[in-house]
């Protein structure tokens, strides 16, 4: 036990004594989450469409500038089908409407106008969305011309749990606490063996009379400490910037971030057992987790969308746990039993990673 | 010129003979760009509803069976037990309840207004909006053909979906996903090189040879860049042969573009690789870097959705010019003709960065 604390605190002092990598380790997932949780937005607000109006007769004109009115398109009115293809295809609009020539006749018949929206459909969930929110513009329009039915007599209320503003920072800030605080943490100890191994100072290690799992765990210990107000610091902003709400328990919030991060620790340990360069652990930790986690976790991209074996490997992903028990403490309000689970699944995952490294963590001289 | 090349020799068998890195430069972003290109999907594909019916009458049972009808929609729960529906909500179980009022039948036929109430899991806010669009569309539907006794009306708008007509979203994600796959391993790896001569102290052994400063700079680019490109054909072969994506435009231009690119970035990692003292600062600084340009670059949420001030963050940072580029190339058959200022600004970051890192390489030590 004596021995553990004099290792931890030579660890801690590694830490302590370069400053510019402590401040790196502590402002960058600051920055990191300021700039990225303001940026991210799924909501499309705002579309630049070309209107190519064959028409040019009164009734197509109160339809642009009814499209115009509203705040979510502004169309750019031009004069031939290439030019608004031209416009679309370097990107200046996102979608063509046209107008045929006997719009105004099949109003005034009461007949079905026709119009064309011709979309760029690259991004099919920016297309269909447009395609969504033009026929809603479009219903209003007619039906304020007397071209609809009579008035509803059937409501909807609709109730928007959780987020009622809709707002994407409730998606993306538990999703990018996961993904920061992973990395982060699984890159500060994915080196922790193998700078020792370069250096030819993990020989001394070895021959202390520290056990494998003591030398685990004064590795971990200090940046776990870093990891504290690494998460200290981003729950911080989480709740003042980006103004989430808190409706569970906040030691609990922590303690859970705490278990995840020992997690993530351990897995870096684990990269680091396993490579025999700084640059061989760098580049599997980095190279090899930032997509996965940000990919496989739900935090952008819904988990049930994916193909059945892909959800199976989606299993593994720490961070899954992780946002899907971030979203139970801070927006639902879910008792802890809803979450218990996904706790256990990270405990086990954490101790699978301890036992492994042990296992890789070789004593003897090669 | 043979200075240059000697080192690039040099640089070429250093790679070569380290196996781990091989596999880690071009088996492990491969089997990311196969495994994670099938993850990314942000189509609602399934929307599973809880069932809360107080008037269980023929209308209602009628308005149920549309919604089983609807490819979207699947029942997941049936109970007028408001608070366990809630739980459903909570735990993912249900992502919208759908709940009838009492004589929802009654009040119909007599024509007194009644309401519907739709409670949303809202979290994903994005996703939130479009369930409440679809429902309130087959409630619409209902009303028209099942009260008003007229059809529908037809689709006001003929929608085409350009680029991408079967609206796949993989031949949306997997260009990004390579780009990023690429520009990962080729900052990291610029990142860390000449960090790691300096760690080593190999550094001192070039710094006292007559290699010009530039031609060190050069050296070290031109292998990079060549293991870039290999990878990046690598990564559109794959997408070509298993994932179909097509390729519209010309290939050399994308090849042209994507050297330019790479010089972008990979001079940003020789810069950062100058200035850092261990490879662990120059790790933490590409992890910033590369979260950033990952996040801001366009890829999972549209630049046009950021705020005013992250449009110009995403504006200046050469990844979000690639990715554009590389959809338009390859989806849109886009030319020279209407991507050449992209290219221009693309053209001046690499002359700019690299000329930058040529200066801040010093042969003298501190």
């Amino acid at each position: 036990m004596h021995n553990l604390l004099i290792f931890i605190r030579k660890e801690i002092l590694h830490i302590l004594r370069d400053p510019r990598s402590l401040s790196i380790m502590i402002l960058m997932p600051l920055a990191e989450i300021l700039l990225i949780g303001f940026v991210m937005r799924f909501e499309i607000e705002h579309t630049n469409i070309a209107v190519y109006d064959m028409a040019k007769q009164h009734s197509s004109v109160q339809l642009i500038q009814r499209l115009e009115g509203g705040k979510r398109f502004s169309a750019k009115t031009v004069d031939s089908m290439e030019e608004a293809e031209r416009l679309l295809k370097s990107n200046k609009v996102k979608a063509i409407l046209r107008i045929s020539p006997d719009f105004e006749r099949k109003i005034l018949n009461d007949n079905e106008p026709t119009l064309q929206l011709i979309l760029d459909a690259i991004d099919p969930n920016t297309a269909t969305t447009i395609e969504a929110y033009m026929n809603a513009v479009l219903n209003d329009y007619f039906r304020d011309q007397g071209m609809s039915y009579s008035p509803q007599l059937l409501k909807i209320d609709q109730l928007m749990y959780y987020n009622p503003m809709l707002k994407s920072v409730y998606g993306t800030v538990p999703g990018l606490i996961s993904v920061i605080l992973m990395l982060i943490c699984a890159l500060m100890t994915s080196v922790s063996l193998t700078r020792e191994k370069e250096m030819g100072t993990l020989n001394v290690l070895l021959i202390s009379p520290l056990k494998p799992i003591q030398i685990i765990i004064g590795k971990v210990i200090p940046y776990l400490l870093v990891s504290l107000v690494n998460i200290a610091v981003i729950l911080v902003l989480a709740f003042t910037v980006f103004k989430m709400p808190l409706a569970g328990s906040l030691l609990l919030l922590i303690l859970v971030s705490l278990l995840y991060c020992l997690c993530a620790l351990a897995l870096g340990f684990l990269i680091s057992t396993k490579s025999q360069s700084q640059q061989v652990a760098m580049m599997v930790s980095l190279a090899g987790l930032m997509l996965p986690t940000t990919l496989l976790s739900g935090m952008i991209y819904p988990i049930k969308n994916m193909p059945m074996w892909l959800q199976g490997i989606t299993y593994l992903m720490p961070a899954r746990w992780f946002i899907n028990i971030l979203k139970h403490i801070m927006l639902k309000a879910s008792p802890v039993s809803a979450f218990l689970p996904d706790i256990g699944i990270l405990l086990l995952m954490t101790l699978v990673i301890t036992a492994i490294s042990l296992h890789n963590f070789k004593v003897r001289f090669k | 010129m043979r200075n240059v090349l000697l080192l690039i020799q040099k640089e070429f068998k250093q790679i070569f003979r380290n196996k781990a890195m091989l596999a880690i430069m071009f088996i492990m972003p491969m089997i990311q760009l196969l495994i994670l290109s099938n993850a990314a999907d942000l189509e609602l594909k399934r929307v599973y509803f809880a069932w809360e019916d107080a008037d269980k009458s023929d209308l209602s049972t009628s308005l149920l069976s549309k919604f089983e009808n609807n490819p979207l929609f699947y029942l997941t729960h049936y109970s007028d037990n408001q608070e366990q529906n809630d739980t459903q909500l909570g735990n993912n179980k249900a992502d919208v309840i759908i709940s009838i009022p009492n004589d929802f039948e009654r009040d119909l036929t007599n024509k007194i207004p009644t309401t519907i109430q739709l409670r949303i899991n809202a979290i994903d806010g994005s996703a939130g909006g479009l369930i409440a669009t679809y429902s309130n569309k087959i409630i619409n539907e209902f009303y028209s053909d099942e009260l008003l006794k007229v059809k529908a009306t037809k689709r006001i708008v003929e929608a085409r979906y350009l680029y991408n007509p079967a609206l796949n979203y993989k031949t949306f994600m997997i260009p990004g996903i390579l780009v990023i796959l690429v520009t990962v391993i080729g900052l990291l790896l610029t990142a860390l090189n000449i960090a790691r001569e300096k760690e080593i102290g190999t550094i001192e052994q070039i710094n006292v040879t007559p290699i010009k400063k530039h031609q060190f700079i050069l050296g070290k680019l031109l292998p990079m860049l060549a293991i870039g490109i290999g990878e990046f054909i690598l990564g559109m072969a794959i997408a070509r042969l298993i994932f179909h994506i097509p390729v519209v435009g010309n290939p050399l231009v994308q090849l042209l573009f994507l050297v330019v690119y790479l010089c972008v970035m990979l001079g940003i990692g020789l810069l950062i690789s100058t200035r850092v003292q261990t490879q662990q600062q120059a790790m933490f600084i590409a992890f910033f870097i590369l979260m950033v340009f990952m996040f801001l670059s366009g890829l999972f949420s549209s630049i046009e959705n950021m705020p005013a001030w992250g449009q110009m963050i995403a504006n200046l940072i050469p990844i979000s010019y690639f990715i554009r580029d590389t959809r338009s190339i390859l989806l849109k058959g886009a030319g020279l003709k209407e991507l050449y200022p992209d290219l221009i600004i693309l053209s001046i970051y690499a002359v700019v960065v690299n000329t930058v890192a040529v200066l801040a390489y010093k042969k003298t030590t501190d």
